[in-house]
């Protein structure tokens, strides 16, 4: 079996789990994190939630699968995004940020641009269900 | 390199694309992109499940929707600044972004009753780019590349790709392709210098085209210098190689261009042009081109008069080996007084065949004690040029 070394982390809500290495460090933080950390098997704290680090997890492993072709990887991303709601693709948006992961990261903010895009005002907030809290007095142009 | 003055037309042939068409609802047609951009409507047919403010995207924290927006034009980033107050705030960084960008574009193209002025333009689109526009970005590095400051563009390009830019990353792709072409233009310029020796002018000639082309300086100076040297010589074409090649900070390119610009080789006689090049190729340690911006200097032709700038360059053409600067800084360190000083430069100077240095070096022995002529002698024997870059 493969002696992959694993990390123990803890998200904000108070929930462990175990991962291998390799995998975590594809988020710098918890790269970062994890160099200035000397005692063994406590748990990482990150600023994440349980389910959002699922997805990201989720994603991670896709990622990860030895000998997956581009089209399988572009066809999962598809799917993937397309099965979250906003309010997911909005904590995914946050969380990866934090995660500081260039891949999750461009892909996740692709999609949010993909709405955003060629959208008036009105028909973005519609997507994302936002209040128009804009005066024209308060906007200064 | 000290760019200090900018040449009045930079029109270096940029490979670089400048911007991309502007992004609607339908797929881009821009290769570089790998997924369609299809405007998907959203697929929770229920909409977000509750309004609290975690998930709300108008909560979206500021630094967040700065990289997104990154990419945005102008259009774009109104609309997006429209949707609510948060957003509105958090882009104001961008929305300056935007008006450093417009400046830029006026200073470049020289609009709007605006001078094009390629300096104001590169500090408004570093302003716009210091943002986090990647627009600004790019429009930054496009300025660096004309103006030879390649390794500064392509960093620049490299910011923008990285922020996901089309359009940075393409000319990324564009400036890391060149750099490795650059190991090519290198072997071909060295193939252009043997088949010149052998006396097989033409191939030469060939090589040192191929590699011009490519932008590589080197190819660019001696392309020019071939051509000013063929028959019948071309000067027109020679001069525009050399002044790309001199924009990009080749210190040869430069002296050889001051020179046919000095004596009316190009198509344009200008002195102010010449001198400002044999000053840049004397800054850049062309022994030669010292030795001529002290000429210039000390007329005042093409530069201000100086009797102190032309001394300063004098010395340093004569410290680096220059006879005839050996020869005419040892005259003037006799017409003040320094008679040691002096007679070591003149012995030199002799030494390297200028008889003119004799006269004034034999008055000066004369007047000298022996113990006086031996030092002067052992010191013009030690003495060693000092090496070409300072």
């Amino acid at each position: 079996m493969s002696s992959e070394k694993l990390l123990t982390l803890k998200t904000r809500d108070g929930e462990e789990f175990v991962l291998e290495e390799a995998m975590a460090f594809r988020s710098l933080t918890i790269k970062n994190a994890t160099s200035n950390y000397t005692i063994n098997n406590t748990p990482l704290p990150i600023n994440v939630e349980i389910n959002t680090m699922i997805k990201v997890i989720e994603y991670w492993k896709k990622h990860s699968e030895r000998g997956i072709s581009e089209d399988e990887l572009m066809n999962f991303d598809k799917k993937f995004f397309k099965l979250l709601h906003n309010s997911e693709l909005f904590d995914l948006v946050v969380a990866v940020d934090y995660l500081a992961d260039k891949g999750l990261s461009n892909a996740a903010c692709e999609q949010v641009l993909d709405k955003i895009t060629g959208k008036t005002p009105q028909e973005i907030r519609d997507i994302f269900n936002i209040n128009n809290d804009c005066t024209p007095t308060s906007l200064g142009g | 390199m000290k760019q200090r003055t900018w040449p009045s037309k930079s029109k270096l042939d940029s490979p670089f694309i400048k911007k991309q068409t502007p992004l609607k609802n339908h797929p881009t047609k821009n290769p570089f992109i790998k997924n369609s951009k299809i405007i998907t409507p959203t697929t929770s047919s229920s909409s977000s499940s509750s309004n609290s403010n975690n998930h709300d995207f108008s909560q979206l924290p500021y630094d967040v929707l700065l990289k997104l927006a990154a990419t945005f034009t102008a259009p774009n980033l109104r609309t997006a600044s429209l949707v609510c107050k948060s957003w509105f705030e958090a882009l104001k960084p961008l929305r300056e972004s935007m008006l450093f960008l417009s400046w830029g574009k006026r200073f470049k193209h020289g609009r709007n009753g605006v001078k094009p002025n390629l300096i104001k333009a590169l500090d408004s689109f570093l302003k716009g780019a210091a943002r986090g526009s990647t627009l600004a970005m790019v429009d930054a590095g496009l300025v660096y590349w004309e103006i030879g400051r390649r390794e500064e563009g392509t960093c620049l390009y490299r910011k923008a790709a990285e922020l996901g830019d089309p359009v940075g990353q393409c000319n990324l792709g564009i400036s890391l392709l060149q750099g490795a072409a650059r190991g090519s233009t290198l072997a071909m310029v060295d193939a252009g210098l043997v088949y010149q020796e052998i006396g097989r002018r033409e191939e030469g000639i060939g090589l040192y085209r191929k590699a011009a082309e490519l932008s590589d300086p080197s190819g660019q100076c001696n392309l020019g210098i071939s051509l000013l040297q063929a028959n019948p010589p071309d000067p027109e074409e020679a001069v525009k190689w050399l002044y790309k090649a001199s924009v990009a900070g080749h210190v040869r390119a430069q002296y050889q261009l001051a020179l046919s610009l000095h004596k009316g080789r190009g198509p344009n006689n200008n002195l102010q042009e010449a001198a400002k090049w044999y000053l840049r190729a004397a800054e850049g340690g062309y022994v030669r081109a010292m030795y001529n911006t002290a000429l210039c200097y000390s007329v005042g032709e093409g530069l201000m008069q100086s009797d102190k700038l032309a001394r300063k360059w004098m010395m340093r053409a004569a410290n680096r080996g220059h006879s005839k600067a050996q020869l005419e800084h040892g005259r003037s360190l006799f017409s003040e007084g320094e008679m040691m000083r002096a007679v070591v430069y003149l012995e030199l100077a002799a030494r390297a065949g200028e008889a003119a240095a004799d006269p004034v070096k034999n008055v000066i022995l004369q007047q000298m004690s022996a113990s006086s002529r031996d030092r002067a002698m052992l010191l013009a024997n030690i003495w060693r040029p000092l090496p070409p870059s300072h």
